[in-house]
Formats: structure tokens, C-alpha cells, sequence
């Protein structure tokens, strides 16, 4: 039994070192992230619209640039105060 | 890392490793501290209504420590809308990504149920993360377009575009996730190393002692759990204050029933009242470390009453506890099972 609970603990262990390893290089390295060059564009927060996108290592314009922009998007005093 | 006592000998019973996990929690958040260190490349640029203007030059580096954050905020007045054409240059001056941010800023009050107040809201920012793929030298090129009031009428002020570049930013959201997740862990491993035990017997007595026959010894210390509780025969508040240390009796005999242990201590009384109710209550540990694994009684007793003036608190209940098997991160008085011994709260 004592064999058991060692092996459950040393288990425990390395699942704390596996989870704290993982999760600081993936958020140091960012595998996911987009390079420059590569197909599409960049993840952007919300309003942003891009010119063009990238294929094949090449930026290419959009046709049509612009589109209807109505201007104020605030939700009221409801979400602010 | 060998278990060792304060005396530098081997202890058995003192677990240390699992306390080196409580340092795995604080790696993420060292690097996100060591993040938040980096200093950003701060950009002002004053840009007029129509006109492209360029940023100062910018290094983005590439490499895996960290990546590169681009962050804009254009500053715009209340109650105004505006398309910021934005684009990233690269050394040559050619375009590498071009984009346009609809940024808008609003205000006003607010009234309900008597109160009242302003309020605010505004998107008027956008951030960059991204890999250039090599370092180089890049510039921004920024361009405001239809500055307009609330009314949709063109605003003539010209917008101060704030900006910082960074090169080393972490994914701080999955840096906090895996701080909580691995704190989950760890917890669960120190509660795996220190509060189980290979068994654990409770005897609930209505008296002032009780006694548990049990199984114990081997590696690991025997823990004793003592908690008692008095209480008044009346919902009246106690007249005088609560009474000094009390004397707890322990008795351990083996198989055969020949005494290995008196032991006599004094332990703390502690005065409890919630709710208009009033209790005192000791609460108490005694750690025991069997010569070899056997039958064992443990027997403790604690005075049936307390009179003092004009108090009477009589016993309600006393609950012993018995885990064997027990693994500690510290040092920890071990009662001796060979002889009498009459001690006041050491015990060793």
C-alpha cells in the first residue's frame, strides 16, 4: 500500500511539473502565433478591418477596401455606469 | 532530498520533497512578472484628418522568447467616430499589412431610481501580436479618416495616436491558467503526501474520555486527534471568564494490555460563543510513533466539568481521532511509548 501512494504521489508530481511546463513554454514560445508571411492575416480585436491578406508569402489588396462604417457601436449607459 | 530532523538525523516520518512543489505555482508567475518588466517602445504620432503620418522607426524581433505586440489607441473627443487606416511598413517603406480600425468613443448620464451619473465607453484601440519572421526595422503609417461627430458632421481636430511596441509579451491568460492549474495540483499531491493515512479510527464519546482499540504501526507517525466541547446547562451567557489550561490524560497500552504510556499534559481552553450560544472546546494533537505494528488502545480523558464562578460548564461531547501512518513537513513532538512520562505541552 505505502508502494501505492508513492507512485500515486511521484504521479502527482510529475503532472504538476508536465502542467506548469507545457503551459509556461507554450505562453513564452506561442507555436500558435501568426508570422508575417504566413497565409491570412493576424488575429485583431473587434472593428479592425484588413486591407488584404496574405497568400502564398505575397500581400495581396482586397478589391474593395471600404465598407459602411455606421459609426457608433456603444451599448448606453446600461454596461457603463 | 533524504528526510533529516532539526538534529540532522534521519527522520522517517519527515516528508520534505512535495514542499518543492508549492514553487511550481510561482514559475508562470515569475515570467509574467519578468514580462512585465520589459519597458515598450513608446509612439506619439499627431495625425491631421487626410494625412498619412509615419511612425518613428521600430526593431520587431523575432525568436521564441516572447513575441513581438503592436498596441494603438487613438485618442478621439466624446461622442465621435472615426476609421483609423493603419499600415505596417517594413525597412524598404513597403507595406507588409494593412488594416483599418473603426474606433468610436461615446458618453453621457445616466439616471435610475433617484441616482444618477455619466458613463463612457470607447473602441478605439487595436493590438498586434505576431512573429515578422525576421528581425528588422519596421514603421507604422497611420491615416485618419471621417472624424465625425454624433451628428455623422466632419470633426476638424487632428488625433493623437498613442502606440508601444513589444517584443518579449507572454500569453499572460494561459500564464495565469497555468498558475491556478498547477496550485490545483499541487494541493491535491500535499494533501496526498500529508492528510491521508493508512487508517484512521474516530470514537465519539458523550463523556469526558474515550478509548480506541486499533491496529498501528510501521512507517509513519500515529496521530491523535483530540476535541472536546462543554457546554452550560442554561442559554444564559457564562458569568465569569473562560477557565485556564486544562489536563489531558493520554494511556496507550499494547496488545496484552500493559501500559507503554501515561502521559499528562496541559492543553488550552478556548472560549466559543456564536449566536447567543456558549462552548468551550479544546482542540489538540498528540503524535505517537509505535515501536512495531500491533494492537494498541488509546485512551484520553479530559476533566467531565468546569466550576467556576457560579459556572457550571458540563461536557458535551469529546471525539477521538486515531490516524495511522501519518507523514509530516516538519518536525513534530513525538510522545516516547516506554515509560510514564508527566509533561506540560512538550511532551517529548
Amino acid at each position: 500500500m505505502a508502494a501505492e501512494m508513492a507512485d500515486e504521489r511521484g504521479l502527482l508530481m510529475l503532472l504538476a511539473v508536465a502542467a506548469v511546463a507545457i503551459g509556461t513554454v507554450t505562453a513564452v514560445t506561442r507555436p500558435g502565433l501568426w508570422r508575417l508571411g504566413q497565409d491570412g492575416t493576424p488575429a485583431a480585436g473587434s472593428g479592425v478591418r484588413y486591407g488584404g491578406s496574405y497568400r502564398a508569402g505575397r500581400w495581396v489588396p482586397a478589391t474593395s477596401r471600404r465598407q459602411d462604417w455606421s459609426g457608433f457601436q456603444g451599448r448606453g449607459p446600461g454596461a457603463a455606469k | 532530498m533524504a528526510p533529516a530532523s532539526l538534529g540532522g538525523r534521519r527522520d522517517p516520518d519527515l516528508l520534505l520533497w512535495p514542499l518543492a512543489s508549492l514553487a511550481l505555482p510561482l514559475l508562470p508567475l515569475l515570467v509574467l512578472l519578468l514580462s512585465a518588466l520589459e519597458g515598450p517602445r513608446r509612439l506619439v504620432m499627431v495625425v491631421p484628418e487626410g494625412q498619412r503620418v509615419l511612425s518613428a522607426p521600430f526593431a520587431l524581433q523575432d525568436g521564441w522568447l516572447g513575441s513581438p505586440r503592436l498596441a494603438l489607441t487613438a485618442e478621439i473627443p466624446p461622442n465621435s467616430s472615426v476609421a483609423l487606416d493603419v499600415a505596417l511598413l517594413d525597412a524598404s517603406g513597403g507595406t507588409v499589412l494593412d488594416l483599418t480600425k473603426d474606433g468610436w468613443r461615446a458618453s453621457g448620464v445616466w439616471a435610475e431610481g433617484g441616482e444618477s451619473g455619466t458613463w463612457q465607453e470607447d473602441d478605439a484601440g487595436l493590438a498586434l501580436a505576431l512573429r515578422p519572421g525576421r528581425s528588422g526595422r519596421f514603421q507604422l503609417a497611420v491615416e485618419v479618416q471621417d472624424l465625425l461627430d454624433q451628428a455623422g458632421q466632419p470633426l476638424p481636430s487632428p488625433v493623437l495616436v498613442r502606440g508601444s511596441v513589444r517584443n518579449h509579451s507572454v500569453d499572460a491568460p494561459l500564464l495565469l491558467f497555468t498558475a491556478v492549474l498547477s496550485l490545483a495540483v499541487v494541493q491535491v499531491l500535499l494533501l496526498a503526501c500529508y492528510g491521508v493515512s493508512r487508517g484512521r479510527w474516530v470514537q465519539r464519546s458523550q463523556e469526558a474520555s474515550a478509548a480506541i482499540r486499533c491496529g498501528a504501526g510501521g512507517p509513519g507517525l500515529v496521530r491523535l486527534g483530540v476535541v472536546a466541547r462543554w457546554e452550560l446547562p442554561h442559554d444564559d451567557p457564562p458569568l465569569g471568564p473562560p477557565p485556564g489550561p486544562a489536563a489531558l490524560e493520554l494511556r496507550v497500552s499494547d496488545a496484552q494490555g500493559r501500559p507503554l504510556l501515561q502521559h499528562r499534559e496541559m492543553v488550552a481552553v478556548a472560549h466559543r460563543s456564536n449566536d447567543g450560544d456558549h462552548w468551550l472546546s479544546v482542540r489538540h494533537s498528540l503524535h505517537l510513533r509505535p515501536p512495531e505494528r500491533g494492537s494498541y488502545r488509546f485512551r484520553v480523558a479530559l476533566p467531565e466539568a468546569f466550576r467556576l464562578d457560579g459556572d457550571a460548564w458540563e461536557i458535551e461531547w469529546l471525539e477521538l481521532t486515531v490516524e495511522d501512518g501519518r507523514m509530516t513537513a516538519w518536525p513534530v513532538s513525538v510522545l516516547p511509548l516506554a515509560g510514564v512520562v508527566d509533561g506540560r505541552g512538550d511532551g517529548r
